[in-house]
């Protein structure tokens, strides 16, 4: 009987454990892994609306230049600087109604992103 | 997430696992028959397949009642199915008798020890393939927990369907409305999302994996405890259940159906696997202790793997005619013998007869039982894949060593059985060999039905993707090359073999390189089962896209004017969007593998143009048709399709993937 139980609580415990530093490679993982930066508009079916977001994933912080251009003519750019894990609402300056536009973010690397209405 | 948090998350889930896949079956067994009917170990391990009956039978009848499927309902019921065994022991209380052997399951110490040593041993290597396959990205994963999502999101169990891209007849397409699905059965589904409802946890986490692997553990143990009852009366059954425990566990134990079907999600066959020997195991015992109580479990257990997975139940259906068959080839006491099987036909096991027939057939049948399916997968082999597998293929996909050993074994109990089948002796010469005739019965019977199943189907009339079911050789193998082996050390030890002319010592080398083959073969089919470094990266940013859109396009998807296609062939994680939307299974509809159009000229291609050729006539066609109105590509390898089109806006872009929406479905 002794030895059954022993048998049975090393089982369950080997279980727990391995369950558990499971989970702990996985959140490592995310930690490692979230390391990207995306853009978006905030209301994607409202073109009365340009808002936008950087949404910077990363354990540093991180500078970012955006620009916004219309009919080839740069319209507005600007620097900020993201801290870890931070994303920014960017309010867009007025674009006429049907007016094409680009809002261009480039990183600190050079690596481009862009999000447009035609 | 601060450490804390996910040590006190975590802690609450594996409480939660363990109550729910332990306690339920645990108390059942204990209430329902004597102490002494099993020992502490077998009745933990026991406990999970009797666990997953009770749940999953009692939520699907629950569900019939209109019961809600949230917390406090489900807590309600867990309170009644601890409960209910009191009552129900008290109503078979003339059932229970079980004589048994004290001391089957008491080991020394040295065997404890090494009992011990094997199952922490396959927990280590298990865990570390894990560490690069617990992200959650497995294709399969994200379809089944679609429907663990739709469970917790809608509180009642789901009805299996999807909507189809259908061809109309003048030629153009549209989306069906929702037609059922055969490939998902409600018992894959029910005891992980009992889990999420009581412990909150997201579904793209490492939760469904970690329940695969505890119960892919106790699918090992399984083999373990039925190995050792097959053979309770053999002078070396703990040895043999030792060696079944060893070809189950540490050895071949990240390929087949193993840990690679725990990362990938094929939740049917790890429960299968599972149920199987369970099922098997109460048969056993019914047949051997006289006992009604175990053969309505048996069938109860039968029932729920229908609930659970149809390749399965169709292969116990062929294990269990060809149990029955052996039987009667066995039987030398012709009508003596059978009597006492119908002795078992008692109450309980009519009743349970009736209600499983019942609610399988009439009140709640599974959706695969259906006259097109069942007409699909029984009959003459269709395709070159269903036509079997040969003996050398089967021998990699399950481990050379085990399947030799397997093999070996099977030769040695087939012989045993012919020599006493010849002989005119009683049942009693069954006895002296030290294995009963339901034991033999069993396991040939097990063993026989996969083996034809895989390499000569035409014969059992099985029209079924053959590799599928090789899967499923193993387990009647680990067992049989368990006793293979222990025959084989037993033979240099029997006061008989100064009657062999082969000395002593050559038998004792030979088993020696027996057991470092199988070690060898077993650790370096481990070692190269192991998983490149995971794509969490690139999963990551696919659930953040997913998430983004779920919310942005959130109120036109509701009004169903709003589809969205997205690709499979380079997105990765790309079945997990289907979660955040919840809305439809086929939702996003997706650009599946190149091939698969090729492979079938009958195939809608309509989601393949949308996003290769968007500005084709016939891509133009499927958008207005079905109502697509944005895209999720890769950035690289299909985004260029789209920066050129005036009516394509991007509205998204990470490192990876772009979302486009089409103009004209924009707010002016």
């Amino acid at each position: 009987m002794k030895q059954q139980r022993l048998i049975i609580t090393t089982t369950i415990i080997a279980l727990a454990a391995a369950m558990l530093f499971l989970t702990f490679v996985e959140e490592k993982q995310i930690a490692r892994g979230d390391d990207f930066w995306s853009i978006y508009f905030t209301k994607p079916l409202d073109v009365s609306d340009n808002d936008f977001v950087i949404d910077h994933h990363g354990d540093t912080a991180y500078h970012f230049t955006y620009a916004i251009t219309s009919l080839d003519t740069k319209n507005f750019e600007e620097s900020i600087t993201l801290n870890a894990n931070e994303k920014i609402v960017i309010t867009s300056p007025e674009i006429e109604p049907d007016q094409p536009f680009t809002i261009t973010v480039t990183d600190k690397d050079g690596h481009q992103k862009s999000i447009y209405r035609k | 997430m601060d450490t804390t948090t996910i040590l006190l998350q975590q802690s609450l889930f594996i409480v939660v696992v363990f109550f729910l896949l332990i306690v339920p079956g645990w108390v059942f067994l204990r209430t329902l028959f004597p102490k002494g009917a099993f020992e502490p170990l077998e009745r933990i391990i026991v406990s999970m397949p009797i666990s997953f009956m009770i749940l999953t039978l009692s939520a699907i009848v629950c569900d019939l009642c209109g019961m809600r499927f949230d917390r406090l309902h489900l807590a309600t019921l867990i309170i009644a199915v601890l409960i209910l065994p009191f009552a129900l022991s008290i109503l078979l209380r003339r059932y229970r008798d079980v004589h048994t052997h004290a001391t089957l399951f008491s080991f020394s110490k040295k065997q404890t020890f090494l009992i011990t040593a094997i199952i922490l041993f396959t927990i280590v290597i298990k865990t570390i393939f894990l560490i690069n396959a617990i992200f959650p990205t497995a294709t399969d994963l994200g379809h089944h927990l679609y429907w663990v999502e739709k469970i917790t999101v809608d509180h009642a169990l789901p009805t299996y369907e999807k909507r189809e891209i259908s061809m109309q007849v003048d030629g153009g397409y549209s989306i069906d409305h929702p037609e059922p699905i055969a490939d998902f059965i409600i018992g894959e589904h029910i005891f992980l999302a009992m889990i999420k409802v009581f412990t909150d946890l997201p579904v793209i986490s490492t939760f469904p994996s970690l329940t695969l692997f505890v119960i892919n553990i106790f699918t090992t143990l399984m083999i373990f405890v039925f190995a050792r009852r097959l053979f309770e009366r053999h002078t070396h059954g703990s040895f043999i259940a030792i060696a079944a425990l060893l070809l189950a566990g540490p050895l071949w134990t990240v390929s087949g159906a193993q840990a690679k079907f725990v990362s990938g999600g094929v939740i049917g066959n790890i429960l299968g696997n599972l149920l199987i020997p369970a099922i098997l195991y109460f048969l056993y015992r019914a047949f051997v202790h006289k006992n009604a109580l175990f053969l309505s479990i048996a069938i109860g257990l039968g029932a729920t793997l229908a609930y659970t997975h149809h390749l399965s139940a169709l292969i116990f259906g062929y294990i269990f005619v060809c149990s029955i068959a052996y039987f009667i080839i066995l039987n030398k006491e012709k009508f003596a013998g059978y009597r006492r099987l119908f002795v078992l036909l008692k109450e309980p096991v009519i009743i349970m007869l009736f209600v499983a027939i019942g609610a399988l057939f009439i009140l709640s049948p599974p959706s695969y039982l259906d006259r097109d399916v069942i007409s699909s997968s029984v009959g003459t082999p269709s395709k070159s894949t269903r036509t079997g597998i040969p003996p050398t293929e089967l021998m990699y996909m399950i481990g050379d060593a085990r399947f030799v050993l397997g093999v070996i074994g099977l030769v040695f109990l087939l012989t045993t059985a012919t020599v006493t089948r010849i002989r005119h002796r009683t049942m009693t010469y069954v006895q002296k060999i030290d294995i009963s005739i339901y034991a033999l019965a069993f396991l040939l019977g097990w063993c026989s039905a996969v083996l034809l199943m895989t390499l000569a189907p035409h014969i059992l009339q099985v029209n079924i993707i053959s590799s599928r079911i090789a899967t499923y050789c193993a387990f009647p193998l680990m067992i049989l090359g368990a006793y293979a082996l222990i025959h084989l050390f037993a033979l240099t030890l029997h006061k008989r073999t100064t009657q062999i002319f082969v000395p002593q010592i050559i038998i004792y080398i030979l088993g020696l390189l027996i057991m470092t083959f199988a070690f060898v073969s077993g650790l370096r089919d481990n070692a190269t089962s192991l998983n490149p470094a995971p794509k969490t990266t690139a999963a990551l940013q696919t659930f953040h896209a997913g998430e983004y859109a779920s919310i942005a396009l959130k109120n036109t998807i509701e009004h169903d004017d709003a589809w969205m296609v997205k690709d499979h062939n380079y997105i990765v994680a790309d079945t997990w969007l289907k979660i955040y939307f919840a809305y439809d299974y086929s939702y996003p509809l997706s650009r599946s593998y190149f091939e698969r159009y090729e492979n079938n000229p009958d195939r809608e291609t309509c989601t393949r143009e949308m996003i290769s050729d968007p500005t084709s006539d016939f891509a133009i066609a499927c958008f207005d048709q079905l109502n697509v109105t944005t895209v999720l590509v890769s950035t690289e390898d299909d985004a260029t399709q789209f920066e050129s089109l005036n009516y394509f806006d991007r509205i998204y872009q990470n490192d990876l993937l772009s979302l486009f929406i089409r103009k004209d479905q924009m707010e002016q």
